[in-house]
């Protein structure tokens, strides 16, 4: 096993730059996700490391060895693909079999490491069919199978739950997470997925527009995000950004006139500044308390145990989204006082940066 | 269902078939069936002055082909043909369509309408210039032979290099079409399939057996079988490039079939030739189709 570094990673297709010089380092056993919108590069950057896609400037190394200009299979990695791409003519068997049989690997060998690798995937029974005969999580399986029999030194894997149904992802989810648990291998993980990044990231990289946003774990990204982007990136229903300007006292006045009280991070700021000061939805809090602001009920969306709801003033007030436990009391007309407290409101500057976070 | 509603079903069945039923019955199967009937007749051009000459005269059109040298040696030729014919046309198309698709090749499109010109060529046009090509004093194809120190060959005159020379002919006029139909097949080839093969350390050569081969097999069945009935069928380059010669060693059997019918207007015996094609070709596919489903 070894460790993942890209340093100042570049890729053109003709006129369009898609990396613009990205630097990403993935230690030894970790599992890295990297994560963004459409079109921002994320699915480039692991076909380059794969050796699918040559940069056009930059260089990447695994373990100590660099291989910029080594093919794809001498460069110790194995992939999964969205769509799986099994062989179909040949049987699950001979498709895990396929990489070491080309290696020309001794029969047994190729036996016990495709049977090792069909029982930790429990897929022993599935040998003898071809991929048609399969259920998605089943190719799905078989894909992984084919990368563990391998043994490379990096798992890549391009967008692997995209597409299963929401129950099977779940699933799929956790069982990505025991499987790395269980091999320990050194794995870059591309999705779109926010959750999928959360749930199984030690770290996350957030990539927009060929550059990277931040990185860190899970934890410290929601938290602490670098800008206003990463902050609504990640986390459903996304994170409240209210335009404001800095006041006098430690305190915001907002678009539509009220007044709040920030953090003491915004002590620094003059007062007149614009600002946006965000606040996630479930660190609203409902109830009269001082500072508090009154706010319309406008929409209720009610997913069960806990309910997004919709907040709008006056007009001219910005809406907010709050995050509740739906007891079924609040109802839309409601009138209702919600308080921001300062300890949870992120700030940003005119630019969108995090005020008092260093980004990534 | 009852019987009732299955009748009315199959009723709508057939009047929505109809039309696509009525097209094949008046150009397909009624000429077939006329066709055969007249094979065991003596039409010929009096009969066609006058039908009360025509008689029916059972197998006998079919006893003289048999006694016909000229019918066996143009059913020879028609094999050899086929033989070396199917396996040089589907190659070449197979290797142009994946030169055209391959992504190291600039100006693709360029090169795609090149490479399918042939096809929509006027035949005779093109004839008359291949002659010149193939011309034993002046020809191209003779002095880039000769640079390999070959010496020059009379490719209409000599009989045996007549045969090879058609069917450059043919290969050069027909590889344009299936090399569209191989594009398409292989432009289904799913791209992340060929990068895991890839990645699987699978090289050109195991790429093509184990990724593209499997995915294109389908279309090589397709595209051999509309070879061999069109290699059993040669009738214009010969015709228009050695009329049969030199030394009958380029008659084919529809050539043989035209000269019947139309030069020596025995049309009887014209039909027996084509109805002897037509089995030919019937049972040659058959096998064809038999291989593949054993294959794939």
């Amino acid at each position: 096993m070894a460790g993942l570094s890209i340093r100042g990673a570049q890729k053109s297709f003709g006129d369009t730059e898609v990396l613009k010089g990205v630097s990403i380092d993935v230690a030894d056993g970790e599992f890295a996700v990297i994560v963004g919108p459409s079109g921002c590069g994320k699915s480039t950057l692991l076909r380059a490391v794969a050796g699918l896609e040559e940069l056009t400037g930059g260089s990447i190394t695994i373990g100590d060895r660099d291989v910029t200009a080594l093919p794809p299979s001498d460069r110790g990695i194995a992939m999964v693909f969205q769509s799986y791409a099994l062989y179909p003519h040949l049987t699950v068997y001979e498709n895990m079999a396929f990489a070491l049989k080309i290696a020309k690997a001794g029969k047994g060998a190729i036996d016990e490491a495709v049977r090792r690798a069909a029982a930790i995937l429990n897929i022993e029974a599935l040998l003898d069919r071809k991929p048609a005969a399969l259920s998605g999580g089943q190719r799905q399986r078989v894909a992984i199978g084919r990368a563990i029999v391998r043994q490379p030194q990096i798992f890549l894997f391009d967008e692997p739950l995209s597409n299963l149904d929401a129950d099977l992802r779940v699933r799929m989810r956790y069982e990505f997470a025991s499987l790395h648990r269980q091999l320990g291998t050194t794995t870059l993980y591309v999705t779109h997925d926010q959750v999928e990044a959360m749930t199984l990231a030690d770290r996350i990289i957030v990539l927009r527009d060929g550059l990277i946003e931040q990185v860190g774990t899970p934890r410290e990204l929601y938290e602490r995000p670098a800008n206003i982007f990463v902050a609504q990136f990640l986390g459903t229903p996304r994170m409240n950004i209210l335009s404001a300007t800095v006041a006098d006292g430690g305190q915001a006045l907002l678009a539509d006139g009220r007044r709040i009280a920030l953090p003491p991070t915004a002590l620094p700021l003059a007062a007149g500044a614009p600002i946006s000061v965000g606040i996630r939805p479930e660190d609203i809090a409902i109830g009269d308390a001082p500072g508090a602001l009154p706010y319309t009920v406008h929409f209720v969306e009610r997913l069960g145990g806990l309910a997004t709801v919709h907040l709008g003033g006056r007009e001219g007030d910005e809406p907010v989204a709050c995050q509740l436990r739906d007891d079924g009391s609040i109802a839309e007309g409601d009138r209702l006082a919600a308080s921001f407290a300062p300890g949870h409101l992120h700030l940003f500057d005119a630019a969108g940066r995090a005020i008092g976070v260093r980004g990534g | 269902m009852t019987a009732v509603s299955r009748t009315r079903e199959a009723r709508a069945g057939l009047g929505m078939s109809a039309p696509a039923l009525t097209a094949i019955v008046i150009f397909f199967v009624i000429p077939a069936v006329a066709s055969l009937l007249l094979s065991f007749t003596d039409f010929d051009i009096y009969a066609l002055a006058d039908l009360s000459n025509l008689r029916f005269v059972g197998f006998q059109n079919y006893a003289r082909l048999v006694e016909n040298p000229l019918f066996w040696k143009a059913m020879g030729n028609t094999l050899w043909f086929v033989l070396l014919g199917v396996p040089f046309v589907v190659g070449l198309s197979l290797f142009a369509a994946m030169l055209v698709n391959s992504r190291w090749l600039k100006w693709r499109p360029v090169w795609r309408v090149a490479l399918f010109a042939p096809y929509v060529t006027t035949l005779v046009a093109t004839a008359v210039v291949w002659r010149y090509l193939l011309h034993t004093r002046y020809g191209l194809v003779n002095y880039l032979l000769s640079l390999f120190g070959i010496a020059p060959v009379d490719w209409l005159g000599d009989p045996h290099a007549s045969l090879p020379a058609i069917l450059i002919f043919v290969g050069w006029k027909t590889f344009g079409y299936n090399m569209i139909i191989f594009l398409a097949a292989l432009q289904t080839v799913p791209r992340e399939l060929e990068e895991a093969a890839r990645i699987d350390g699978a090289g050109w050569w195991t790429r093509l057996r184990h990724v593209t081969s499997p995915a294109i097999a389908p279309t090589v069945l397709l595209v051999s079988v509309l070879t061999v009935a069109a290699m059993f069928q040669l009738f214009a380059e010969p015709y228009v490039m050695t009329q049969g010669g030199p030394a009958q060693s380029t008659v084919t059997i529809l050539y043989f079939m035209y000269e019947e019918g139309f030069k020596w207007w025995n049309l009887g015996s014209g039909a027996a030739v084509a109805f002897l094609l037509f089995l030919c070709i019937l049972a040659v596919t058959l096998v064809q189709l038999r291989l593949a489903r054993k294959a794939v």
